[in-house]
């Protein structure tokens, strides 16, 4: 849809509206005025008929046998007295013309109007008056002329041209004032304001929430001003209010997580030790059990902690560069333990020269995430594959699988917080869902990124990238 | 018979430990503090001391220090317990001529005594 400005629109609506005055205007003028004006012509011309003929009769009759530039020339100085008779005739009692003035436009008069002894009046077929046919009676009553007047509505048509002409540029004039005066005050009293109003309000939009609209105005855009001013300040203090709660939320996981963290350590010690008292095999299956829930509690922990902390404060992970290849090699050869358990096929590439500034244990997790992911969703038997890419600035390790895939509506979701792919209904996979969410805040927290390519049915690949730092000069050893 | 002194304010860390090396032949003893921890360490002459840094009265690293400004104790062996990565302990903690660090939730109590083994 085309988008019409306020502006256009308010000028276009006076345009309307001045234009419908002034035609108005203009109608009602002329009409008042055609009125007066051809009633008054039509009273002047019937005056000067009456006045006009006998004269013009004598002087016919005088000057009839001299030729007819006498009678023009005498006929004339009656009309010059009347322009609106521009055409003057002499008829005989049988309608035949005997004189005209103007021979290339006869006037054509009915037998009962040409010996009319009283004033005949000749009418087009609209009803206007086009002549007035006056007998001229002699001395003694004789009736042997009669004189027709054309009567011609020029001087009106060009009176009435010229009101109008005059209304039209009179009208212009004011429409181009009244447009700017206009244009002017509702720049002045509308629309300015209120695109100050929306300035701040996009601003405010945008976070900006120290937005405040000062129009020192006492109306409706004063109050709307207010009404914005007011919801930015509430936004202000709903969102420290919710910042607060989320910090304390925040510190809540991050005690809750740190106090899990030392009796988990204390039962997975004494877990140990029972094993060590090598126990009969039913109890030792028992154990393995408790220690893999141990285990799978110990992962949550340590998972809540590395939320809450980067989460809490996005500055607060640690860092120290690392060579990447041994943290990578130990990775690898934790996961070829438990891949050999399910048969996949697992493959590891992890020679490189690259260090990377990062804190071990969250980079260990974060990798461990992905690779716990493949080892889910790939089936007994299937392959997974870890590679390592050095290039001047960057290490990029990719994990490849053959497991089920990702369909391509869930790739979005699948660094959110507690998103898994697999239907809620149909779950079949163990994990909290917020693997894939660690893996990315702490890869991002070391100015790397993480991204996945997955075909449905043939597997995914995981690439993590890290930024490269040189390798730390070697400190005399203490 | 090896000595360890085990230095930890949370008692039940300390007292898996205990289990677990007076399991492996080991004489025991443990404090709750570096103030104790350094009367403890004078009076025991450890072998080895594995100690805790977060503690109340006196923490580890200050322990630390002033058992290294000692006569007796500039030399015993010590093993330092934490919940903070390896890579954050400071250094002037590792100048005090540590042995090694353990991040508390990252080892079994196996793997530790296999780390004091080590360094015996």
């Amino acid at each position: 849809m085309k988008r019409w400005s306020l502006r256009a629109r308010f000028l276009l609506l006076l345009i309307i509206l001045l234009l419908a005055v002034f035609a108005a205007i203009t109608l009602i003028i002329v009409r008042e005025n055609t009125k007066t004006l051809r009633a008054n012509l039509i009273d002047q011309s019937k005056s000067f008929a009456t006045l006009a003929t006998q004269p013009i009769g004598t002087a016919f009759e005088t000057y009839k046998d001299s030729g007819t530039i006498r009678i023009q020339q005498k006929i004339a100085s009656f009309t010059d007295l009347d322009h609106n008779i521009d055409q003057v005739e002499i008829i005989d009692t049988s309608g035949k013309q005997v004189f005209t003035s103007d021979s290339a436009h006869p006037i054509t008069v009915n037998a009962t109007a040409a010996t009319s002894i009283s004033t005949a009046y000749l009418y087009d077929k609209n009803g206007n008056l086009t002549g007035v046919v006056q007998p001229y009676i002699e001395n003694f009553g004789i009736h042997r002329y009669a004189v027709v007047y054309g009567i011609s509505y020029q001087s009106l048509n060009k009176s009435i041209r010229d009101i109008v002409t005059f209304i039209v540029i009179f009208s212009a004039a004011i429409l181009l004032v009244s447009l700017l005066v206009w244009y002017v005050l509702i720049n002045r009293l509308f629309l300015r304001p209120v695109a100050q109003v929306s300035q701040a309000a996009l601003l405010i939009s945008r976070g900006d929430l120290d937005q405040q609209i000062h129009l020192g105005r006492q109306d409706e855009i004063g109050d709307l001003a207010t009404a914005v001013n007011t919801m930015a300040s509430s936004l202000k203090g709903d969102i420290a209010k919710l910042q607060a709660v989320d910090k304390l939320k925040s510190e809540f996981l991050m005690i809750t997580a740190h106090n899990l963290r030392t009796p988990l350590t204390i039962i997975d010690g004494y877990l140990e030790r029972l094993e060590d008292m090598k126990p009969p095999a039913e109890l030792q299956r028992l154990l393995e059990l408790i220690s893999t829930n141990v285990t799978r509690l110990n992962t949550f922990s340590e998972d809540a902690l590395t939320i809450s902390t980067i989460e809490g404060d996005q500055t607060n992970l640690p860092r120290a560069p690392l060579a990447m290849q041994s943290v990578l090699e130990d990775a690898a050869k934790e996961f070829a333990t438990l891949t050999k358990q399910k048969k996949i096929n697992f493959t590891a590439t992890t020679a490189t020269t690259a260090w990377v500034n990062l804190s071990k244990p969250h980079f260990r997790s974060a990798l461990w995430n992905l690779l716990d992911n493949a080892y889910k969703f790939t089936p007994e038997g299937g392959s997974i594959e870890l590679t390592v890419t050095t290039s001047a600035e960057r290490l990029e390790i990719a994990i490849k699988d053959s497991g089920i895939g990702i369909a391509a509506t869930e790739v979005p979701h699948l660094f959110t917080k507690f998103h898994r792919a697999t239907d809620t209904l149909t779950y079949n996979y163990e994990g909290t869902g917020i693997g894939l969410y660690i893996s990315k805040l702490v890869v991002e927290q070391y100015g790397g990124g993480i991204k996945v390519d997955s075909t449905e049915g043939k597997g995914s690949t995981f690439t993590i990238w890290l930024p490269t730092v040189p390798p730390p000069t070697p400190k005399a050893a203490a | 018979m090896i000595k360890i002194a085990i230095i930890e304010d949370d008692q039940a860390i300390s007292q898996m430990y205990r289990f677990k090396f007076e399991g492996e032949g080991y004489s025991v003893e443990t404090a709750d503090n570096g103030k104790l921890g350094l009367e403890l360490a004078e009076k025991m002459q450890p072998d080895i001391i594995l100690l805790d840094l977060m503690m109340p009265e006196m923490t580890g690293d200050e322990m630390l220090k002033r058992l290294r400004a000692t006569d007796w104790g500039k030399d015993i062996k010590v093993i330092i317990l934490t919940n903070m990565g390896e890579q954050e302990i400071p250094d002037e903690i590792r100048a005090l001529n540590v042995s090694g660090v353990v991040l508390k939730s990252d080892m079994t109590p196996r793997q530790v005594a296999e780390l004091v083994k080590k360094h015996l």
